[in-house]
């Protein structure tokens, strides 16, 4: 049983011909299901709320990366497979699960490739690839046998995907700085860990999946094997 | 033979400048190490503790390059080798030892490649016999 839930954003006119392109090849690949817009009265944890009772199915986010990011800590821990079929051209999420926009993602949908990855938790909520400061600044990771410390300052970044495979049951600490002189960042350190307790010296937040901010400082930890997901070919994992 | 090349590339830890790591770190994988590490290092995998590094720690691994600072104890089960700016201050202990030219290496030897001390002193008689 698919769910699938549309960003509030796609009630605009301008996004009808696109919807009704997604929806035909949904149905070509028959795999339609219920249709939730997302609106004022109608949240995303209602509609989980309804597909977590059923404890099966697979929920579908038709959208932006901030409705798949709230839709990810709703399912966390939970039997309900997610998956996205991003609106945007540009999707952080799409190309992290090699998932193209637009019609093009039924395809991925309809040849259903299951992974069960981690997840990253802190201050209540779930990340699915990274949580990142957002100046860098001298660093102190508090973790369970060691402590991790930074004589100048540097960025940071707890990443699920990215350096280490999202399956290994471990978060890697990447500190790093950024290129001057390309796009690129210089990684300085790797670190796999569990758990740890991140502090900096600069009063700032983390970002969380580049959606969400959580403050500093924090207590981050993985949480494996936390999501069932459908990915393509192309995901960065 | 252990690439170093390769090492680098596949090291799923790494202690970078600037970075000081205390306390005891255990790991399944390779490190490399260039900042400083102050307590216990054991891992499974390989380490190389490049030029400039400062590590105070005792070192347990299967391999290890040396090139910079070590005070401690190294327990190496395969292959130790200490490039010519490495500097080791520890009792040393490995199957296969390189030394180049140039190292420094303050403290005891201890070489393992499975023979016990009653089989080399028996080696040895044999090969006593051969020259009469």
């Amino acid at each position: 049983m698919y769910t699938y839930i549309y960003s509030s954003y796609l009630q605009k006119k301008k996004y009808n011909p696109l919807l009704l392109a997604i929806e035909t090849s949904l149905s070509s690949y028959g795999i339609s299901g219920d249709v939730r817009r997302l609106s004022n009265f109608l949240t995303i944890e209602s509609i989980t709320r309804d597909v977590l009772r059923k404890k099966s199915g697979t929920v579908v986010v038709v959208g932006d990366d901030k409705t798949a990011f709230e839709v990810i800590n709703c399912l966390a821990n939970s039997p309900i497979v997610f998956s996205f079929i991003p609106v945007e051209e540009k999707s952080h999420y799409g190309e992290i699960l090699g998932i193209p926009s637009g019609e093009s993602a039924c395809e991925v949908i309809a040849a259903r490739r299951l992974e069960t990855v981690d997840l990253g938790y802190v201050d209540k909520r779930y990340f699915l690839e990274s949580a990142c400061t957002e100046v860098p600044a001298k660093i102190a990771l508090q973790c369970k046998d060691f402590v991790i410390e930074t004589k100048k300052e540097f960025w940071v970044c707890l990443t699920n995907i990215g350096v280490n495979s999202p399956c290994d049951g471990q978060l890697d600490a990447v500190i790093f700085k950024k290129s001057f002189f390309g796009s690129g960042a210089e990684i300085f350190s790797s670190i796999p860990l569990q758990e740890c307790e991140l502090k900096t010296h600069k009063t700032q937040s983390l970002i969380l999946d580049q959606c969400q901010k959580a403050p500093l400082p924090a207590k981050i930890r993985v949480a494996p094997k936390a999501l069932r997901l459908i990915v393509g070919k192309n995901r960065q994992f | 033979m252990w690439n170093k090349g390769e090492e680098l590339n596949q090291s799923e830890t790494i202690i970078g400048p600037s970075v000081h790591l205390e306390g005891n770190f255990n790991s399944q994988g390779n490190i490399k190490i260039a900042g400083s590490l102050a307590g216990s290092l054991q891992t499974a995998g390989n380490v190389m503790i490049e030029e400039g590094a400062k590590v105070h720690a005792s070192v347990g691994a299967q391999m290890a390059i040396v090139a910079g600072e070590v005070r401690g104890d190294m327990k190496v089960k395969d292959r130790l080798e200490l490039t010519s700016t490495a500097r080791v201050w520890g009792n040393v202990e490995a199957k296969v030892l390189v030394v180049a030219a140039g190292a420094i290496l303050n403290g005891k030897c201890n070489m393992k490649h499975g023979l016990k001390g009653d089989d080399i002193v028996k080696e040895s008689v044999i090969d006593a016999k051969d020259l009469k």
